[in-house]
């Protein structure tokens, strides 16, 4: 049965096995991987990805089908990994990598330092490793929103939906975490 | 017509995507134009890429799902079980 399919929703509310199970079977890859992408941690993914289909299976019945039930398993993740990730970092306002950004410009909207051409080999072992390194210092919020899009590749309806969100404000959370990651990519690659 | 800054701004915040034909097309007449933001995209594409390999479908290992769906349904029965004593 299709997960778009409103008697699945239906039968999610009355806690069918079955579909509880196919729930599960189907989405526990990506609840798993995109946990993984947050930056948990092999063991803290798997206890959160656990804790997500625990949540689900708890809550089916309040489940009220108004969104995708991926859409649904996935706002349950992110409530999840901000538990697991709280005091980490604070989530700022203002974020300094604008002025780090705004500084590669002119008053006319210019390159003044443009990006150095550092050779991002997809394979290259060091780049993966750096990107890591670099994703570490990325608020939660910002983190999701780049995984969720670039991993998951949702649509941005969906991701605003998960992470609560107006649709402006997923385009400043891609803005910070996109420039944020290739300044600091560049920066490691320029020490090379 | 946009400069520099407004269209790597356009980029990373994806605002381009869901854009209309018009303004992705100012886009890419930019970019056929200046190279330091074809750069600037194409970083971002690789950002993108090294993503979408590390985390993507093919990264999973096979045997780390099986045990974790292994556990997730296992719970889930004992739960039913246990939970709904007047269910027939």
């Amino acid at each position: 049965m299709a997960m778009d399919d409103p008697q699945f929703a239906e039968k999610i509310r009355a806690e069918d096995p079955e579909a509880l199970r196919s729930g599960v079977e189907t989405y526990l890859g990506q609840i798993h991987r995109t946990a993984l992408g947050a930056g948990l941690g092999p063991e803290r993914a798997r206890e959160v990805t656990q804790a997500t289909f625990a949540t689900f299976i708890e809550k089916a019945p309040s489940f009220e089908g108004r969104s995708h039930v991926r859409t649904w398993l996935f706002g349950i993740l992110y409530h999840k990994i901000r538990e697991a990730r709280r005091g980490l970092q604070q989530e700022r306002q203002m974020d300094e990598i604008e002025d780090v950004f705004e500084g590669r410009f002119d008053a006319k909207g210019s390159w003044v330092r443009p990006p150095h051409p550092v050779d991002l080999q997809l394979y290259d072992s060091e780049i993966r490793e750096f990107f890591e390194d670099c994703l570490e210092k990325v608020p939660t919020q910002q983190r999701m929103a780049f995984v969720l899009r670039e991993v998951d590749e949702l649509s941005s309806k969906e991701i605003c939906k998960i992470l609560n969100i107006s649709n402006t404000n997923l385009g400043v959370l891609m803005y910070r975490v996109r420039n944020r990651l290739r300044e600091c990519l560049e920066a490691k690659g320029v020490k090379r | 017509m946009g400069c520099c800054r407004d269209i790597t701004e356009k980029l990373a915040s994806d605002e381009f995507r869901e854009a209309s034909l018009w303004k992705r097309l100012t886009v890419r007449f930019h970019l056929l134009m200046c190279r330091h933001c074809r750069r600037y995209a194409a970083q971002l594409k690789t950002i993108g890429e090294i993503a979408r390999d590390l985390w993507g479908p093919q990264s999973e290992d096979p045997s780390t799902l099986e045990s974790l769906e292994r556990e997730i349904l296992e719970t889930t029965r004992r739960d039913h079980e246990g939970g709904r004593i007047d269910s027939p």
